[in-house]
């Protein structure tokens, strides 16, 4: 489902985030991925998504190799795949129903059948009676389950974290651990970042540990 | 199928209620915009009211022939039939020397003139429409009429309707000049508007793009905005030209009726209107897009 192939990803002024990095993660599978902040977690979740590009190195996704792709055809990858962004990126001008529905409508859902999903969704996420509510009103986990519930609302095929439990309490954290692992169970492939592995030790899962842009030993 | 056409509509709505939502900001922009419309629109209507009054008064170029004084009955009944068959006459009016005296005496309030002068100093003219509007064939029409026997001039005074339809032509060329330029601006200053909505929405289009929205998708709502903008733009400035008419029609017609003509603006015919809403519609649209593919491009991630 995701693979990559000697990837290597050099920010502009000479950072090497990732250093020839090379592994597989199959369809369905829930994988961790571990590491202080600067390891290059984060890139690596944007080089999945397609938001940043491999400086050298193929990312393939779907069977698709991103690298190859053009601007305007990344946003179609992007249509499959959920991401919980670190900073929620929500948006702050609408409401929480209108901040669910947004990649229903992007992608072009039948309007009734999109309004049944958002609410689903919320639901899911234990939103469903804020659903008028502003973001700036919700505190900041439910803002990070918002942002949960915009990922998973058009049923993506690959659901990307990126420190989803940061400055989140234990039992928070571990709620929202629950969730992904639900999504999960029905047949999506996850992929989530933290820094606090006793979190992630609990669960069983394959962890892929990064330390400066290359696995840990 | 049905969502691309939801989509569009809701982007129409939404872009419109946008507009309405500010009205003070809006209504700043939309007065530029139509002013500057309103400019080379007033400018058109002008000039087609005088094209309009012009045509009606040269529609039907006329040659008058002037006989000798010494002319018999016979000598016109000569030129009469000669006109009769000649191809390139549409009709003529016979108007006697005795007619025109009475003519002039009427219309200048000349009563008694025949008895002062004695003599009856006008000649017998005909009156002669031609069938060719083409100033070439008018002046040989002209030229081969004159040299009828007993005639002793033909005269078809044309240079000041020359020059008068120079002035037209001058007119309209000053017109689609403004319009022009006028409308370059119209692209410049939605282009404008456009980029800054796009600045103050960075936020908004950065997350719609990672969550996988497509240019179109990002585009639309502005390209509506600058479509609504551009027709409401050219409502208000045809407003603007129907108000002008309004104001300037009474001192105009009372100007002209010293002149005993009748002249005033005439407002846009609906197909006219039709053709300058579309036309401000499509300038309006090639500046926002522009806008939009320049600074969407340096919204990351691309």
């Amino acid at each position: 489902m995701i693979q990559f192939d000697q990837v290597t990803k050099r920010y502009s002024g000479g950072i090497e985030a990732l250093k020839n990095l090379s592994f597989s993660i199959e369809t369905g599978e829930m994988v961790f991925l571990a590491g202080h902040s600067g390891a290059g977690k984060s890139t690596l979740l944007k080089l999945v998504a397609g938001i940043e590009r491999a400086t050298q190195g193929a990312v393939l996704v779907n069977g698709q190799n991103l690298s190859r792709m053009r601007g305007n055809q990344i946003c179609f990858v992007r249509q499959h795949i959920g991401m919980v962004f670190q900073d929620h990126k929500i948006l702050f001008d609408r409401n929480v129903f209108d901040n669910v529905m947004l990649p229903l409508d992007i992608i072009g859902f039948d309007r009734r059948d999109a309004a049944r999903r958002v609410r689903a969704a919320l639901d899911k996420v234990g939103l469903l009676g804020r659903e008028k509510a502003m973001p700036i009103r919700l505190s900041g986990g439910e803002q990070q389950r918002l942002c949960i519930a915009r990922a998973v609302v058009h049923r993506p095929s690959i659901l990307l974290a990126d420190e989803p439990s940061a400055n989140l309490d234990r039992a928070y954290a571990l709620d929202i651990m629950e969730l992904f692992k639900s999504f999960h169970q029905v047949g999506a492939t996850v992929l989530i970042s933290a820094h606090d592995e006793t979190l992630m030790e609990d669960y069983g899962r394959r962890i892929i540990r990064l330390r400066e842009g290359q696995f840990a030993a | 199928m049905r969502h691309f056409f939801y989509l569009h509509a809701q982007s129409a709505k939404g872009a419109l209620a946008k507009i309405l939502r500010q009205p003070f900001g809006s209504l700043l922009n939309l007065l530029m915009l139509s002013v500057a419309l309103a400019l080379p629109l007033s400018l058109f209507q002008a000039i087609a009211s005088l094209q309009d009054w012009a045509g009606r008064l040269t529609a039907t170029p006329q040659i008058t022939l002037y006989m000798e004084q010494s002319a018999e009955a016979a000598d016109i009944s000569a030129v009469n039939t000669t006109l009769h068959k000649h191809p390139e006459v549409q009709s003529f009016v016979f108007i006697s020397k005795g007619q025109a005296l009475k003519d002039m005496e009427a219309r200048n309030g000349l009563s008694g003139l025949s008895d002062g002068l004695g003599a009856n100093p006008l000649p017998d003219a005909f009156v002669v429409t031609p069938t060719t509007l083409d100033p070439r064939e008018l002046d040989m029409l002209q030229k081969e009429l004159s040299g009828l026997p007993m005639v002793e001039s033909a005269q078809f005074d044309a240079s000041w309707a020359k020059r008068l339809f120079a002035m037209i032509s001058l007119g309209r060329q000053l017109t689609w000049f403004l319009a022009g330029v006028l409308g370059v601006a119209l692209v410049l200053v939605t282009h404008n508007t456009i980029r800054m909505q796009i600045l103050a929405r960075r936020d908004e289009i950065e997350v719609t793009k990672l969550i996988g929205a497509p240019d179109s998708f990002i585009r639309r709502p502005f390209m509506y905005h600058a479509l609504w903008q551009g027709i409401l733009a050219a409502l208000i400035a045809w407003g603007l030209t129907c108000w002008l008419a309004i104001v300037a029609n009474p001192p105009i017609r009372e100007f002209a009726r010293l002149y005993n003509e009748q002249v005033s603006l005439r407002m846009l015919q609906p197909q006219e209107l039709a053709v300058f809403i579309a036309g401000a519609a499509i300038l309006a649209v090639i500046g926002a897009r522009l806008a939009a593919d320049h600074h969407l491009r340096q919204i990351v991630p691309h």
